[in-house]
């Protein structure tokens, strides 16, 4: 690999050994890569790709038991291989700075924010900012926090996610380091939050000339940000060149399915829906929190009312906070709106208590966020599936083979109902989780998030399957989502949620293509990587016109 | 903010109080035996009106809800009783135990507290090597070695054996003059109880300490501060420790209260003039007023430790706040 002046990172062959009996040797294999002043690079990979992994040893961070190798990581003129773990110590922080997903979890949370950041300043005697207060107040200023002087003696708990990771940025700028390694700095974030944070990153790229390596899942997100792209997969380096190139004349079979995955902001055909509806909520109201109490209220749904048909998708579109997973709550009975009305089959169902609501399950049944979370790890998959049945009075021989059914229906095989839920992947439990939710013969279906914590490629083929199952068994789907490109995707009608009210409605291709309400102009105009979509779109309508 | 809390909490504590107190009085009433025939018996037997005499001085002839509210209009004026068999106040008998039973638990506590972060942070900081397991060995023995056998064996050990601590009492026969000297006397007598019951609670802050700092340092935080370049002894004191030492505190501000009633066996094993074995005592000798006396004392200062410790914790958790509505 050549080498330039101005080279901030530079690796050769770095590999990275997985213990033995993990299901491959190496985490990362023989990776070359080198990272110039003023140059963002994006890392793109599904999970388990090993993009993390690379980030991580270039900051020694990984994990002890985790070997690795290399012809050399050269961070400017200095080979990290040969340094000693003090030298290496004061190198993180001083030229090269780290920020990572989860912005809630990554601050110490009994410490504030100004001696967070002014920490890194303390621990690198010797650097230029002697006054650390005015350093830290310019840094907050940078990185657009308002009132800088209040942040810096605040706790983190007070600050929201997007803020926490502004703060991020501000320690990680805070030496004006060469090297920036961001690790899904914006996945954890909502998208109008997400624009604000890839224009700082632009505008470090082009103010401070940093070099800047992004790990990044989302296409979106690379076509946005990135000068150039390596995609990886298995540890492997597939492909690598510039944004451009990559994404519109990718090389690597796996490198155009990924972007094939990428929902397109194209909306399927209007169809009209003319049955009664199947369910309806009129000026539904729930407030959290006594108002005037002790405690602020929470107006979390306001009066929201809308109707879904047998065979619709109904998406209801919101960033978090907006009160869309307590619409689902409600929408399930696990919560009780203070007011407005809830006609479920026909049925008024608002008061009904939750001995008398409990027949009425049947109907109306859950598809939760975290594949994780949502099954008992104690519980065969058999008895998941089986658990919601047999409480509703079916014979244990026809749960299971109901359950039979449904397995193979979603795609597994038989065997798995024996199985227990660690032993699936992520995607693999989603389908889990629908085969529990038709268990039931509902004819409602909501789905709360539910492919949100799935890699592209799984979550297409999950959408595939929810599509089928609609039409199969002329569901009314309920779709929970923050992902407007999923919402295209799929929907029917949708709504957009803010502040817990409804802002919008409307077939998918007006509410998206042609946005009236403010709030969703600005949701919209934040999607990253518009640019290269609308090219994308015109290549393929050209494609179908041909 | 913190004041209005503080006095939610008093007058929850003093509703806490009236419960144990009104607890306390039907229980004892209930237990078997009645004090005046054993107070008879052991004064060297009696007859029938003998009994009924010492009855009706002890008040027990009236009926219990009278009983009772003799007993309440007493602790309203400050006045525990009075205690039969001893021929004295209770108030006095209690208050002049307290010091001694607040020095053996303060002591215990704090030797509990410090022996139980040191070891939890060594054992989790350097989690799986020899070091962790040898004193996570010691402390499981420590741990399940019933406290009574624990302290005799100490007393045999380090005093009949080693002659290093006196066996029991709190000062020496002989007390010295010199304020410095009895202090000193005092200390020498206080090891080996303050130890044999700070070693038990020891054990357990230990364990819970070593969990918390493993699952602190897996924090995301930590990561961060690796990022940052911040030594690796920083990273222990400044985000480690903090943050460890949250849940520890929580189980110690619940745990004070036990450790003053598990003070009853230490006392009395070496002989400690404090309220437990004020207490052993009186129940041995069914000795109402003083029981009664001891529980309501002994509740109370849970209660306020309890209130302490929480007013503590928010100053060491600057989150609390906002769940108090801030």
């Amino acid at each position: 690999m050549t080498r330039h002046a101005t080279d901030v990172l530079n690796i050769g062959k770095l590999s990275v050994r997985l213990p033995d009996g993990a299901d491959r040797p190496f985490a990362v294999h023989d990776m070359d890569l080198t990272i110039e002043k003023g140059e963002i690079l994006c890392i793109v990979g599904e999970s388990g790709s090993g993009k993390s992994m690379t980030a991580n040893a270039v900051m020694g961070l990984l994990p002890k038991s985790l070997r690795f190798s290399a012809e050399h990581i050269r961070l400017n003129d200095c080979n990290l291989l040969r340094q000693s773990r003090s030298t290496l110590r004061d190198l993180r922080g001083r030229e090269v700075a780290m920020i990572f997903q989860e912005p809630l979890s990554a601050l110490n949370p009994l410490m504030r924010i100004g001696d967070q950041i002014a920490e890194v300043m303390k621990v690198h005697p010797g650097s230029d900012f002697t006054d650390i207060r005015a350093r830290v107040l310019q840094l907050l200023a940078f990185v657009g926090l308002p009132e800088p002087e209040t942040i810096r003696s605040s706790y983190p708990f007070r600050l929201s996610g997007g803020q926490r990771q502004r703060v991020m940025i501000a320690m990680a700028l805070a030496l004006e380091p060469d090297l920036l390694i961001a690790d899904e700095p914006t996945t954890a974030l909502d998208v109008t939050t997400q624009a604000q944070i890839l224009d700082l990153m632009k505008r470090i790229r082009d103010e401070k000339g940093m070099g800047i390596m992004m790990i990044t899942h989302d296409i979106g997100v690379v076509a946005e940000l990135a000068d150039r792209v390596i995609v990886m997969r298995h540890g492997e380096t597939l492909e690598e060149g510039a944004v451009a190139d990559v994404l519109e004349a990718p090389k690597h079979a796996y490198t155009r399915q990924l972007i094939d995955a990428v929902p397109m902001m194209i909306p399927k055909d209007a169809r009209p829906f003319d049955t009664p509806p199947l369910l309806s909520v009129k000026n539904l109201n729930k407030i959290y929190g006594k108002p005037g109490g002790k405690h602020r209220a929470v107006h979390a749904v306001n009066d929201v009312s809308f109707d879904l048909r047998a065979g619709e998708t109904l998406s209801v579109v919101g960033e978090s906070g907006s009160g869309k997973s307590t619409v689902a709550k409600l929408l399930v009975k696990l919560e009780e709106p203070n007011s407005g009305q809830y006609l479920l089959d026909g049925e008024d169902v608002t008061h009904l208590s939750v001995r008398a609501f409990r027949p009425k399950r049947r109907v109306i049944q859950m598809i939760f966020q975290d594949p994780y979370s949502s099954l008992n790890p104690q519980h065969t998959v058999a008895r998941s599936i089986t658990a919601g049945p047999l409480a509703a009075g079916v014979s244990r021989v026809q749960a299971m083979e109901d359950a039979r059914r449904l397995i193979s229906r979603v795609g597994l095989d038989e065997s798995a109902l024996t199985r227990f839920p660690h032993e699936f992947s992520g995607g693999q439990r989603q389908r889990i989780g629908i085969a529990r939710a038709l268990a039931m013969s509902p004819r409602v279906l909501v789905a709360d998030e539910s492919v949100s914590a799935l890699d592209v490629s799984v979550q297409a083929k999950v959408l595939d399957l929810l599509a089928d199952l609609q039409r199969e068994y002329d569901l009314g789907l309920i779709f929970i989502t923050h992902d407007l490109r999923v919402a295209c995707q799929i929907s029917d009608n949708l709504v957009v949620m803010h502040r817990g009210r409804i802002v919008e409605r409307g077939s998918a291709h007006d509410v998206l293509l042609q946005p009236r309400a403010p709030y969703t102009q600005a949701l919209v105009a934040a999607l990253p990587g518009q640019a290269w979509e609308a090219r994308r779109e015109a290549a393929i309508l050209a494609e179908q016109r041909s | 903010m913190t004041y209005r809390i503080f006095l939610t909490r008093l007058g929850n504590g003093l509703l806490v109080l009236i419960g144990v107190a009104i607890m306390n009085f039907t229980l004892v009433h209930m237990a078997p035996g009645d004090p005046a025939m054993i107070f008879a018996g052991e004064a060297g037997g009696g007859d029938e009106t003998y009994v009924e005499q010492l009855r009706e001085e002890m008040g027990l002839d009236k009926p219990l809800v009278t009983q009772f509210a003799i007993y309440a209009g007493d602790l309203l004026r400050g006045d525990l009783g009075y205690s039969f068999r001893n021929q004295r106040d209770v108030a006095s008998m209690i208050a002049e135990r307290i010091p001694a039973t607040l020095l053996l638990t303060m002591t215990a506590f704090g030797i509990a507290l410090i022996i139980g972060v040191v070891f939890g942070m060594l054992g989790g900081w350097f989690r799986n090597t020899l070091l962790d397991r040898g004193l996570m060995i010691v402390t499981l023995v420590l741990y399940a070695t019933p406290l009574f056998w624990l302290a005799m064996m100490f007393v045999l050990l380090f005093s009949v054996r080693l002659g290093w601590f006196p066996p029991f009492g709190m000062q020496s026969v002989l007390v010295p003059d010199a304020p410095l000297e009895r202090m000193l006397d005092i200390g020498r007598h206080l090891v080996l109880p303050a130890f044999s019951l700070g070693l038990f609670y020891a054990a357990t802050y230990a364990r819970l300490m070593r969990a918390s700092v493993i699952n602190v340092s897996n924090a995301d935080f930590v990561k961060t501060a690796r990022a940052k370049g911040v030594p690796g002894g920083r990273i222990l004191r400044v985000h480690v420790l903090r943050n460890a030492i949250l849940p520890v505190f929580s189980l110690a501000s619940v745990q004070i209260g036990q450790l003053i009633g598990g003070a009853v066996l230490t006392e009395t094993v070496f002989a400690w003039p404090g309220i437990g074995r004020l207490m052993f005592d009186a129940i041995l000798q069914r000795d109402y007023p003083v029981i009664l006396g001891v529980f309501l004392t002994t509740a109370l200062l849970v209660i306020l430790v309890n209130i302490a410790t929480d007013l503590l914790y928010r100053i060491v958790d600057p989150r609390i706040e906002t769940s108090a509505g801030s």
